[in-house]
């Protein structure tokens, strides 16, 4: 066995997870060759130094995990309905697409009117539809500190 | 006296609709989903919020979990997948170089690694020390070593908190373990070159 296979190897030595013939194989070489056998006396002196260093909360700190948690989980209607409410309401997307459209007609001069009509039609719709439903969404997503890709 | 009740059981009471008992799965699984952040994040107040955030997710996704796994690897993978996330959206301070701060905290550092055993909590200057070493070692090789290495998942659970394959998991750690020891070259430079054992003396 080349070196370099004996390099992962020795990593799974160290993880238990060799068993049989290729643990015998590589309990062998180990036996033999003083750079492996400093390469794991090494790996443990660090790992016990470094990785292997109790990091536990306090009790203190888990109370007040569980506490915070379980008060957002008491009352999530809180944050989140009035959202819900909105972005489901069945009569708010028009009432929106309308006041947007009265917004854009208070701002033209009476002349532009006519030419501008097919324009500002697709932006009422625009106005009206894009912000009611993705800006609340993100907005809540993004208060309770969460991505989508966490599964 | 009452048994305690599995995961398992507490799963199903709280899908059922009884709330209150997240509380004691949380109490269970707290520490270990803490310790992943803090070692991860470097920070115990960002290891509070983060697990906090694990724990909702968590909560609300209660019902995807299928139980072919423990919960507690399930609830390592959500936290993992947090703290990456949180890790890419925080710009890195640039601090000072690795070879400037060995040579500020050299000492500490050989101290640390000459203890015998890493049982005592540590102070917290040596829990700076700590999580400066561990802060030189990219996001995803320092998962994959404080999972093994502090948490203890065999190879399965580790392809399971990870989403990845037994192959990449191997690979994964073998390079994580090479880049370790390279980082740790700096502070002990001569050890484990054979012909160069002069500090030590004989034996
Ligand atoms: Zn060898």
């Amino acid at each position: 066995m080349d070196h370099d296979k004996m390099r992962s190897a020795l990593s799974a030595l160290r993880d238990g997870e060799l068993d049989g013939p290729a643990k015998k194989t590589v309990a062998r070489h180990v036996e033999a060759c003083p750079d492996c056998r400093a390469e794991l006396r090494s790996w443990e002196r660090a790992s016990r130094a470094f990785l292997r260093r109790p990091s536990r909360p306090t009790s203190a700190e888990t109370e007040r995990c569980v506490r915070s948690v379980m008060a957002r989980l008491a009352a999530p209607a809180a944050s989140a309905s009035w959202w819900d409410v909105l972005v489901s309401s069945s009569w708010l997307t028009p009432a929106l697409g309308l006041a947007s459209v009265a917004l854009v007609l208070s701002f033209l001069p009476y002349g532009g009117l006519a030419a501008l009509e097919p324009v500002f039609v697709a932006q009422g719709y625009e106005l009206s539809l894009a912000p009611a439903r993705r800006v609340p969404a993100a907005g809540v997503a993004e208060a309770v500190g969460l991505s989508d890709d966490v599964r | 006296m009452d048994t305690e009740r599995s995961d398992a059981e507490l799963i199903e009471l709280i899908l059922a609709g009884g709330q209150e008992a997240y509380a004691e799965l949380m109490r269970r699984h707290h520490p270990r989903v803490f310790g992943l952040c803090l070692s991860m994040l470097g920070d115990r107040a960002q290891a509070e919020d983060a697990a906090q955030d694990v724990f909702l997710k968590a909560y609300r996704r209660l019902s995807d979990f299928r139980g072919d796994a423990a919960l507690s690897t399930w609830l390592y993978r959500v936290a993992a997948n947090r703290c990456l996330d949180l890790l890419r959206r925080t710009a890195r301070r640039r601090e000072e170089s690795w070879e400037a701060f060995v040579e500020r905290e050299g000492d500490g550092l050989r101290r640390l690694l000459a203890e015998p055993a890493a049982e005592a909590p540590l102070v917290s200057e040596d829990a700076e020390l700590v999580g400066r070493v561990l802060a030189q070692l990219p996001d995803d090789y320092r998962l994959i070593l404080t999972l093994r290495e502090i948490e203890g998942l065999d190879y399965r659970e580790l392809t399971r908190a990870l989403d990845c394959s037994m192959d990449s998991v191997k690979a994964k750690l073998r390079r994580a373990r090479g880049k370790f020891r390279e980082i740790l070259g700096h502070i002990e430079p001569d050890e484990n070159v054979s012909p160069a054992r002069t500090k030590n003396g004989p034996r």
